[in-house]
This record gives C-alpha cells, structure tokens and sequence, in this order.
C-alpha cells in the first residue's frame, strides 16, 4: 500500500520516471486556462495525497527528488519548445518539495511552496499562446529579433521566463529560499546547481526569441497597451504578495 | 606528404583566383574607401550584384519600402520608374485581363513586401485552388527525385561539407571554426596591441599556426585532434590537398570550394590578400603571410572539428553527403526545414522529435504530414498576397478567373520582376538625381572680371569641401577651384618622431619621392606629462603591474572620464595645454646633390653615434667632442680595430672600445652596407626643381588657373579630428591615402613659393605673377575651421591683409558649421541652432569620445563635376558633390582630363561604392553598428571581441534614425567639355571606360559649345537633354 501512495505521490509531485506523466499531461492540455489550473492544483493533490495518508517517507527520496530536478533542469538546456519547457521546469520545482515533505515541514508551509512555484509558472503559461497566435509556434530559434520588432512582448516573456527561473522577489524565489534554509548542506548544494542549471536554460530560451535579425517578411501585431498593462498588474500582484508572505515567514523564508 | 611543385602551384593559382571577388581591406590607420564588389567590376553593375548576393549574401539594393519612402519625398522619379516598368513588360507575354504594367507600377508603389517568394512544395495549382476559397487537394505524392535535385543545390554543392553538416545536423562547426581561426589571426597579425605575442611568426602565419597548434592543449582536450592531420604536410599547399582529399571534392569544384570557404571571413581575407601584395608594409614584410596559409589553417581546422562531431549517421565527405541526401531524401529534407529555421512554427516540435529519433517510419510519417501542411501554407500565403495586390490594383475579381496557365504566367512574370526591380528603382533615383543637378547647373559664360579675386582657394575635390567653397565665395572676393586633396603631388612623408614612411596620394599610385619634415625650433625637452603617458602605457602592458597601477593611480582615469563626459570640450582645451605645442618644422623637398646626401648621411651619422656614446658610456656633452665622433664614425665605417687614443677619450680599455665599435656597427648600423643603403633611400628625398615646376604647372592648368592670380592662393588640405574613433582616417583626405593632407598643401605652398620654381613656369607660358603668395591650409571637416599653417613664413608685406583673410575664413567656417549641424542634430529637435551654437556644438563632436558620429563624412555623395566652378556656383549641392575643376580650353590634347578620370574620379567611385553597399546591407557589406566596435590588432575593428575584421561604413555614418541618410545612387559624373573631347577621354582612361559601359558610373557630359547633355546608358551614348542659356536669368533650364 505505501509503495502504492508512494508511486501516487510520485505522480503529482513528479519524480523521475513517474514524472512523465506530468509532462506528458501538461504538453496535451490545449488551453492556457486550463494548464495554468492544472499547474496550480497538480502539487496540491500530491501533498494532500501526502498529508492525508501520512505515509512515512524515506530519506532516500529526498535525493530522489533533487536529481529528478537536477535531471529536468539539465534536459531543459536543449529545449526550444516553450510549452515543454515549462512542463521540465514545473517537474523539476515540484519534485523540490519532497525535500520539505522528507523533512516534515507543515503542511501549510509545503502546500504555500508549492503555491508559490506554481503561481510563478503562470504567467509562463499565459506566455505560450501570445506567441503561439503571433510566431505560429512558441518555438526558441525560429524567430529570432524579437526584442526589436515586438518589444512588448518580448518584455513579458523576458519577465515570464525571470518569474519561472526563481528571480528575486518573484514567489518561486522565495519559496527555493524556503526548501534551501531547510536542506542538508549537500541538498543545498544540489538545489544551486539546479537552480543555476534554471537560469541556463532561461538564458538559452530567450537567446533564441531575442536578439538576431527578424527573418519574416511579416511582422504580427504585437500586445495591446491593455494586455501589457494587465500582464503588469498581474506581476506586481505576484510580487507583492509574494513578499508579504515571506515577511510573514509564511512560506518559511525571511 | 610532399607535393610535386606542379600541384603546388596548381593550389596555389586556384587559391588567387578564388580570393580575386575578395576587395582588399586596408588597415584602418589609413581608412581606404573601396568597393566592396571591386573585384567584380569587370561584371555590368546588375550582374555583380546579383553574384555579391550569392558570394557575401549581401543585399544590393534597398528594401522597396524604403525606395517607396523615397518615392513619396520627391527622390524618384516615376515617369522612370513607369518606363522601366513598360520596358519589362514589353519582353513578358501578356496575362489576360491583366494589365501587367498597371499592376507592376502597384506592386511597386503601394505592396510594401515583396510578393514572390520561393514556393518549392506548392504549386500553381494549388495557389489557383487557394485564390478560389478552396483548400489545396488532398494527399499528393512529392517527386522525391525533384526533392533530392533541390536538396543537393541548396545543401550539397555549394556549401564546404561541414557547413552542409551544420544545416543538416544544427551542429556549429562554422561558427566554431570561425572563433578559432579568427582567434589564430588575431595572435599572428597583431601589430603591437597585445604584450604578449604569438611565436614564429617570422616563419609564415601557417607555420606559426602549426607549431602552436600541435602543443595546443585546449584544442587537445576539447577533442580536436588537429596534430594528426598537421602530421600529413609541413606545408600549407599540402594541408589544402590532404583536407580537399579527404573531403573527396573532385578537383573540378576547388577553385569554387575554396571561395566560399574565403568569404566566410572576407573582412580577414581581405586583410591578408591586401597585406601579401603590400610589399612596403612593415608588418607583412616581417611576418609573411598568404591567402594560401589562411585557406590551410582553416581547411584544417574544419576537417579537425567535423571530425570530432563525427557521429554513425553523418556524412563525412562529399560523396558520402551526396548518398545521404540520395537515400534519406525525406530526413535531409525535414533537417534542412528545420535547421535552416525554415519550419513550418506548428510542426517544428513533431519535425524535432522525428529527427531525434531517427525512425525511417516515423520520419516517413512526420515527411507527409509536413509537405502537405507546407503546400497549404505556401499556397494560402500566396493567394493571400495576390489578393492584397489585386485590390491594391482595383480588381479584386480578375485573379479568380484566371486559369491555372495564365496565372502561372503571372506568377513567373512577377518573380522575375521582383529580381530586376532594385535596378528600376536605382535608375529611377538616379534620373530625379540628374535632374536635380542639370535643373541647377549655370552654363552662362563667365562675365569678365575688373580686379583680380582678393584670394583664390584650392580645395580638394571632397563633397565636404562644397559647402565651405560656397559659403566662402558668398562671404566675399573669394575664388575658389576643386582639386584632389594631394594637389597632384604624390609623396611619401618622414614625419618628425616618426619612425615609419607614410604615402600621401591615392591608394592607386605609388609615390616615388620622399619629403621629409625636419625640425626647426631646436631640441625640445620631453613634457612631464609625455613622459608619464609613456611610464603609463608600459606598465599597462607588463605582466602583474596592472594590478598595482590601478590601486595606486585609478583616481586619476576616474578625474579624466568625468572631464572627458562631462565637459569634453573645456576639458580637452586644459588637457592640450598640458602638452607642448607642436614644433615648428620644415620641409625638405629639393633634391639632394651627391655632396648634400654624403653631407646628411654623415650629419645623421654623427647624431645617431652621439646618442649612443651618451646612453651607453654616459660621457657628459663637453668630452663628446667632433673629433671623437669622426674618429669612431671612421672605425665603425671601416673594419679597423680602434685606437688607444680613441680608447682612452671614451675612458675604456682597448677590449671594451673595441666592443662599443662592434655594438655601433651592428646595433646603431653605422656601418659601410648600412650607408650604402641610405644613400639609395636619399635618392628619394625630394623633387628636382623641373619636377617640381612640372607638378605645379600641371596641377594650376588642370583647374584652368592659368591667369589672374589672387595675391593670396590658399592650398588648403583637410583633415578631421574626432576622439575614441577607430573612424577617424575615414573621415581624412581618400586622396592623401586616408591621411591630413597638411604635408602636401605644405608641400606645393613651399614648391610654388621658389622663385626658381616660378622662372621655369614662366619660361613655359604660365606666369605667376611675385606679389602672388602661395599659403598652405588646413581645413578640418569636424569643426569646418580652416587654419592657415607657416604663417611664419608669409612676406611682410602680405601681413596687411591677413586679417582680412582670417575672417574671411572664420565666417564662412562658422556658416558652414550651421548648415552642417543642421543635419547632425536628432530631427526632432525644432528649430536648428544658430551660427554660433553649431560652431560651439561642432567643436564638442570633435572633442567628445562619446560622440559615435562626429560628422557625416562623404555621406549623401551622389555627384562628381569636372568643369569650371561657375557650373555649379548658384548650385545648393548641400555637400554632395565631388567638384575637381575644369577647363578643357587649357586642355587640347586630354591629358588633364585622363588624369583627371584616372585617379579622382576612380578614388571618387571607390567612396561611392563604399557609401552605396554600406546603406543597402549595413550588416553584409557595412561595419554594423558603432557601438559595439573593438579594433583588432590596431589594424582593423571587429563587432564584440570576436567577428570578422567589418569591412565598409559603420551604421553611424550611413543611416540616420534607422533610415538612409546617405542615398544610394552610383556616381553621376558630368563632365563639362565638348562631347568627343569628353569621350575620346573616356576612351582612353580603360579603367574608366569599363566603369562607364559596366553601369558602375552614370556618366553624363554636358558639351558647352551645344548645350547638350550626353548619357551614356543602355550600352551607347544618347542625348539626354539639352540645356538653354538664359542671359536674364543666368541659371541653366532644361529644356522639355
């Protein structure tokens, strides 16, 4: 029966192979909506699953969880679809909070980490179809020289890619603060590399939607000055509540 | 492998002619404006183009938007651009109920993109079926031969094999090569940037390269494993066989193979193909280096890193790239969609995966799915185009009826309008040009004049010069004549401190006399400040002081970047006081008789033996007497051992005399070889006075100065001063050879100046009369001020009326700096500012390092006149014209004019060509952006700290706020002189002549006796139009 939840909880709060399924699922979903629904809810049914079942955890698993991460966040470097890659980043976060689970923290705390990684990839996800309708896919490298002929747009990637890859101030960076302050020494050390192997691959993302000459004899539309500024009020929103919860030390940081 | 001499020369004949598309790149320190299609001049003008798009994929034309931007403003002229259109369509079949000149005149005007584009998967048909609401027919089978026919034209022939394997397998072995080899480069050019140089160099650039490579660690541990194929050849012809071998690219295809491996780094190729066939140049003489080392160390290198990629599936040679492209047609097809970012967005995930995996079935799947999703894209696409351009054409209906046939037809129509349509649009703008220019000309004589100018000028021929001359002649009793800035006096210049002779004439002449500035205010202690600069720049460039420096005296760079940013102009006046003023000097330019070259040889003998008893024994100045420096002058010049008594005068025993004597012979050269070899170079100084009156008599027939002669005649050579400008010599004189043409000003004042000069011209008929006093000047085109140079030297009795003259110079300096910053300045900015506030403002680009654009150059160049000055007096030229004056009545024989046509008007063209290619692809052909410049080696710039040497014109100089400032047209030249003399001139000028009948100059010729104006275009010379003169109205009209 343990092994049974165990292989459940695997599913929701993805480790290595079972992590399939997560990004299989979210690669499928066809709607923004429903994939920025699915990325809130997919982590809490694994804790609750979790919580619920109060199924005792191995050590082991820990680690399991940081090379599922470090795995995904390695495969990531080579990754040009931005829908795939936000399901590897996603996986690699989520597998994160079975360091916290191994370490039985509260299941408040757990159930606001996993919040807070899940709400930073959102606005990743709400990324994928503005480009989708406007470069026909959100595909890094086929249409480079974005920065110049649609700026706007190219800023809401740029900050969606910074809010996924754990940046400063934005939720999923106080929450990597959180698992970390509560790691072994050697965890930790595996969580930076994971995290640095993050900001790499945001790195190599955008290299290919960014800079270049533009190639298209056409250039779509780019956002609206009222999607821009919703995109806006959405981040400030993002990262204002995320500090307010850090101050609080609800997410357990500072 | 040891090749036989024969194979050796058969590479090394295919690696010359393969370089020959390759324009020379001079160093920057002297800024050489050259066309980067130079060496496909011999090709008509629409033809080069077309192969410098396929060679350097560069673009030749502007984009339509642009020209339709143009169009709007006046610049184009449409009845052209309407004619051009008919002249196509009268060679196309007819599309019925198409009226193909009205819809070709639309597409041209009003579709902003161009509407054909290469449809490989879909065909006419399914664009007929697209154009009638109907989505494309179902599954069609692709002709896989015709596939893998295509496949091998875009990916197997042309390409080098790694470069086939990068599109087909996204690796980076061009990219990869290219940062290593530009890396070798850097380390074996480098003349003197780095502390640290690369060693044996004196060996050749490939042997240097091959030594260092064999131990090079970083390439070992990386996995390229160069050794093994440096191990084949110890020379470079024999690593170009063993690579070519390997490859298996049949011999055929070398000459071919090796151009497109040479523009991959033409700006390199470039360099060196410049630098081989230098033959005075200090650092190809020391460190050689060929076309045929490049090409080695890069075939190598490429086959090293194709071979570390090397993986089961990837072809590694020719034959075997072709068998896969043969029997994996659909895989090298769904490789290249996707790796050439050709993909279809929506299909790329699927395309990646099929490819990654490498299943034959599933690839076979994803093939299908692809091609067919591809057809009905292009097809929509297309069908969406043509009808956005019927309804532009108003009649959206007639494309509907069309049967398959007649759209085909076109179809075919407009993609081969679309490859000619950059020269309708060229010689569209050209003919509003020309017009521009004959509206504006004045052909009524000359009225006679009373009195005699109060000066005469002579400026270069440089567009800058333009609008100085206008404003001068409009300030007051000036006259002024256009003359290439050398002043017809070729010359090579010994600077004073220079160690180093520096050629001053067009890059096209080699000068055979040698001038030579010497110093005439006495010895001048060094300043403090020089000294420090020179401590400073040491400790830069050792080892670990760096480190110190900056601790201890960091503060100090600080002090100077706030002075420099914050107030460039106060600052850099403080700055220069610091320094002494410059020494006044003289020049030597009289040939020197066998006594006087014994005489100077013994005098620079004599000073060079001084310093060395000075530095190496450190005697004090009084023991140092002339009969020491003779007595050790004579041994050191003979084989004899030295005296005792000389021994004892220098304080030494006979062993330690005897080795300073060794040490004068062999590190001072005063030795006899040595002074043979000085007294050759002697030869060179200066000019006989024959030669001298020839160069002047040549120089005032050809501008028509030939009688009433000014009391003052300005010879005023320009040059540019500008901060942090890698540029700089850019913005001097083309044809001083990128160099201030202070010397040679300098140079014909002091010529024309001598009495002896002036006696034998007169003898020749050409009297200048002894109150006329020649004055050298300089104007500098950054802050347009003209500064009057060895005013010490003026006769007393022309000081009078230098005041009168100052300002004079002062006025029209300042008037011109206010229509120039009129143009500098953002547009956006209101109202221009004033004469004072330019002059300010012009002053600070000039001292600001900050300022990217300094001035605009030869920017907006369009026109060369040769004819007299009141052609285009009344003429606003707005600093876009070449003037180089012209009388042909002082010219029976053509002379004057062929010279005139051999060396302006080829530098002039070489500047407009430059200034073309730059404004149409800035990227390809121009430098790119200033900004993010670096110079290379101190000879060159590259974009980041890692390009290719950037050839042409940066962004800063060409375009202004995204947009074409410089407009690019090619040369329009008018010559003002009777229609045969004209073109019996050209005739005989052959470089001319091929430039002229190949489209490169549009040549007109206004014949002044009949007014009418010839055209050379189409392949024959036709009157063009025919000017009237109006005696009211002393402005020339054309007449309808």
């Amino acid at each position: 029966m343990t092994i049974l939840i165990l292989l459940a909880i695997g599913i929701f709060l993805p480790l290595f192979p079972l992590s399939v399924v997560w990004t299989a699922f979210f690669k499928y979903v066809p709607w923004a909506w429903l994939r920025a629904l699915i990325v809130l809810v997919w982590p809490q049914i694994g804790l609750t699953i979790a919580f619920s079942t109060h199924v005792q955890l191995p050590q082991w698993v820990a680690w399991w969880g940081l090379m599922t991460a470090a795995l995904y966040a390695l495969r990531m470097l080579s990754l040009r679809d931005f829908s795939t890659w936000i399901a590897f980043i996603s996986a690699s976060a989520f597998a994160l909070l079975w360091i916290g689970l191994v370490n039985a923290n509260s299941e408040v705390l757990l159930r606001l980490q996993g919040a807070g990684f899940s709400a930073s990839f959102i606005l990743a996800v709400v990324v994928v179809p503005m480009l989708k309708n406007r470069l026909g896919a959100a595909y890094s490298g086929l249409h480079c020289g974005m920065a110049q002929r649609l700026p706007k747009l190219a800023g809401v990637l740029v900050l969606a890619v910074l809010a996924a890859t754990a940046t400063p101030l934005f939720p999923s960076f106080f929450t990597l603060i959180a698992v970390l302050s509560g790691a072994s020494f050697m965890v930790a050390v595996g969580m930076l590399i994971v995290w640095l192997l993050w900001s790499w691959a945001g790195v190599r993302l955008l290299q290919g939607f960014l800079p270049g000459v533009w190639s298209r004899a056409q250039t779509p539309p780019d956002l609206s000055l009222r999607t821009s500024w919703l995109f806006g009020l959405g981040l400030v929103t993002l990262v204002g509540a995320a500090t307010v919860l850090s101050s609080m030390g609800l997410t357990g940081g500072w | 492998m040891s090749l036989a001499l024969d194979r050796k020369l058969k590479i090394r004949a295919m690696v010359y002619v393969a370089g020959e598309p390759i324009p020379y790149f001079w160093p920057m320190r002297n800024f050489i404006h050259h066309n980067p299609l130079h060496g496909l001049e011999k090709l008509p003008f629409a033809q080069a183009v077309e192969k410098g798009q396929a060679l350097f994929h560069g673009k030749g034309f502007l984009p339509r938007k642009t020209y339709q931007r143009f169009l709007q403003e006046g610049k184009i002229d449409r009845a052209s651009l309407l004619s051009g259109v008919k002249d196509f369509v009268a060679t196309r079949n007819s599309v019925p109920g198409v009226d193909l000149s009205h819809w070709l005149m639309t597409l041209l005007t009003q579709v902003a993109e161009p509407l054909s584009k290469e449809c490989f998967v879909a065909g006419t048909g399914d664009v007929h079926h697209a154009l009638n609401g109907r989505v494309p027919e179902g599954f069609r089978p692709v002709d896989m031969d015709a596939l893998s026919t295509w496949l091998h034209k875009k990916v197997g022939v042309a390409r080098p094999i790694y470069e086939a394997v990068d599109i087909l397998f996204g690796t980076h072995i061009g990219t990869t090569l290219d940062d290593l080899l530009i890396k070798s480069c850097l380390d074996f050019f480098d003349e003197g940037q780095s502390a640290w140089t690369m060693p044996g160099r004196e060996s050749g650039l490939f042997n240097a390269w091959r030594e260092l490579s064999r131990r090079n660690v970083r390439l070992f541990l990386r996995g390229v494993n160069i050794s093994q194929i440096l191990a084949q050849s110890t020379t470079p012809e024999g690593a170009i066989a063993y690579t070519m071998d390997t490859l298996a690219v049949p011999e055929a295809r070398w000459a071919d193979y090796f151009s497109r491996e040479l523009v991959h780094l033409h700006g390199w190729a470039g360099f060196i193909r410049w630098r081989s066939s230098a033959k005075h140049y200090y650092w190809g003489q020391h460190y050689p280096a060929d076309l045929v080392d490049f090409l080695a160390v890069r075939l190598a290198l490429g086959l090293a890193l194709l071979k570390e990629e090397a993986n089961s599936n990837m072809p590694m040679s020719a034959p075997e790239l072709a068998q896969f492209i043969d029997t994996y047609t659909a895989e090298a097809f769904l490789r290249h969609e996707f790796y050439s970012g050709d993909v279809v967005p929506q299909l790329a995930t699927q395309v990646e995966d099929a490819i990654l995996r490498g299943k034959q079935s599933n690839i076979s799947r994803v093939f299908t799915t692809y091609v067919e999703r591809k057809r009905a894209d292009e097809a929509m696409l297309l069908a969406q185009r043509l009808h956005d351009w019927s309804t532009h054409a108003s009649n959206t209906s007639v494309l509907a009826s069309l049967s398959v046939e007649a759209l085909d037809s076109l179809l075919a129509t407009v993609q081969a309008f679309e490859q000619t349509e950059g020269m309708l649009w060229l010689r569209a703008m050209e003919t509003r040009a020309m017009q521009v220019l004959l509206r504006d000309v004045d052909v009524t004589p000359p009225a006679p004049r009373d009195k005699r100018p109060f000066a005469q000028a002579l400026f270069c021929i440089d567009t800058r010069s333009e609008r100085i001359r206008r404003q001068l002649e409009h300030i007051g009793d000036y006259q002024t004549f256009g003359i290439a800035g050398f002043f017809g006096v070729p010359i090579g210049i010994l600077e004073l401190g220079k160690g180093s002779e520096t050629h001053l004439c067009p890059a096209v002449v080699t000068p055979k006399n040698l001038v030579l500035e010497m110093n005439a205010s006495g010895p001048v202690d060094e300043s403090v400040v020089s000294v420090f600069e020179h401590a400073l720049h040491e400790l830069k460039n050792s080892v670990l002081a760096p480190f110190a420096t900056v601790e201890a005296i960091g503060l100090l760079f600080g002090f100077d970047m706030i002075g420099k940013t914050i107030a460039p102009l106060a600052y850099g006046s403080w700055r220069r006081k610091l320094f002494p003023a410059k020494q006044m000097t003289r020049l030597l330019l009289d040939k020197l008789g066998r006594e006087q070259a014994d005489s100077i040889l013994r005098a620079v003998q004599r000073a060079v033996i001084v310093k060395a008893v000075e530095h190496e024994l450190g005697l004090p100045p009084e023991r140092i007497t002339d009969d020491l420096v003779r007595q050790l002058r004579e041994t050191a010049l003979t084989k004899e051992m030295p005296s005792d008594e000389l021994a004892r005068q220098l304080d030494l025993d006979l062993a330690a005399c005897n080795a300073f004597v060794t040490r004068l012979r062999d590190a001072y050269r005063i030795n006899r070889q040595f002074s043979r070899l000085q007294f050759e170079r002697l030869g060179r100084i200066g000019f006989s006075s024959n030669e001298q009156a020839h160069l002047l008599g040549q120089a005032l027939r050809s501008i028509g100065l030939v009688e009433h002669f000014s009391r003052f005649v300005l010879l005023v050579g320009h040059g540019s001063a500008s901060e942090n400008n890698p540029y700089e010599s850019a913005l001097d004189c083309g044809a001083c050879g990128g160099n201030s043409g202070i010397f040679n000003a300098r140079t014909m004042a002091q010529m024309a100046n001598k009495s002896e000069v002036r006696r034998r011209l007169r003898e020749q008929g050409l009297d200048i009369p002894a109150d006329v006093y020649f004055v050298a000047a300089l104007h500098n085109t950054t802050t347009d001020e003209i500064t009057i140079l060895d005013r010490e030297l003026i006769p007393p009795a022309h000081l009078i009326y230098l005041d009168r003259l100052h300002k004079g110079l002062k006025a029209a300096s300042r008037l011109c700096a206010q229509e120039r910053m009129a143009t500098l300045v953002p547009s956006d900015i209101g109202a221009p500012p004033d004469a004072n506030a330019s002059s300010r403002l012009a002053r600070r680009n000039a001292s600001d390092w900050s300022q990217a654009r300094p001035e605009w150059g030869l920017s907006r160049n369009a026109y060369f006149v040769i004819g007299r000055r009141q052609l285009t007096q009344r003429a606003g030229l707005a600093g876009r014209a070449f003037l180089n004056s012209y009388d042909w009545r002082v010219d029976p024989k053509r002379r004057l004019l062929e010279s005139i046509l051999t060396g302006p008007l080829v530098v002039g063209q070489w500047i407009n060509m430059e200034h073309y290619f730059s404004t149409v692809d800035n990227e390809r052909y121009g430098s790119g952006n200033k900004a993010y410049h670096n110079v290379a080696g101190r000879f060159g710039v590259m974009t980041g700290n890692l390009s290719d040497l950037r050839t042409g014109l940066p962004a800063q100089t060409v375009l202004k706020e995204g947009h074409p400032y410089h407009e690019p047209l090619r040369l329009i030249t008018l010559i003002e002189a009777p229609f045969e003399h004209a073109r019996s001139a050209i005739e005989g000028v052959v470089t001319i002549k091929r430039l002229v009948q190949n489209g490169w100059i549009r040549m007109l010729v206004l014949d002044p006796e009949t007014l009418a104006v010839h055209l050379y275009d189409h392949g024959a010379w036709q009157q063009w139009t025919c000017l009237t003169r109006l005696f009211s109205n002393p402005q020339g009209v054309i007449e309808a």
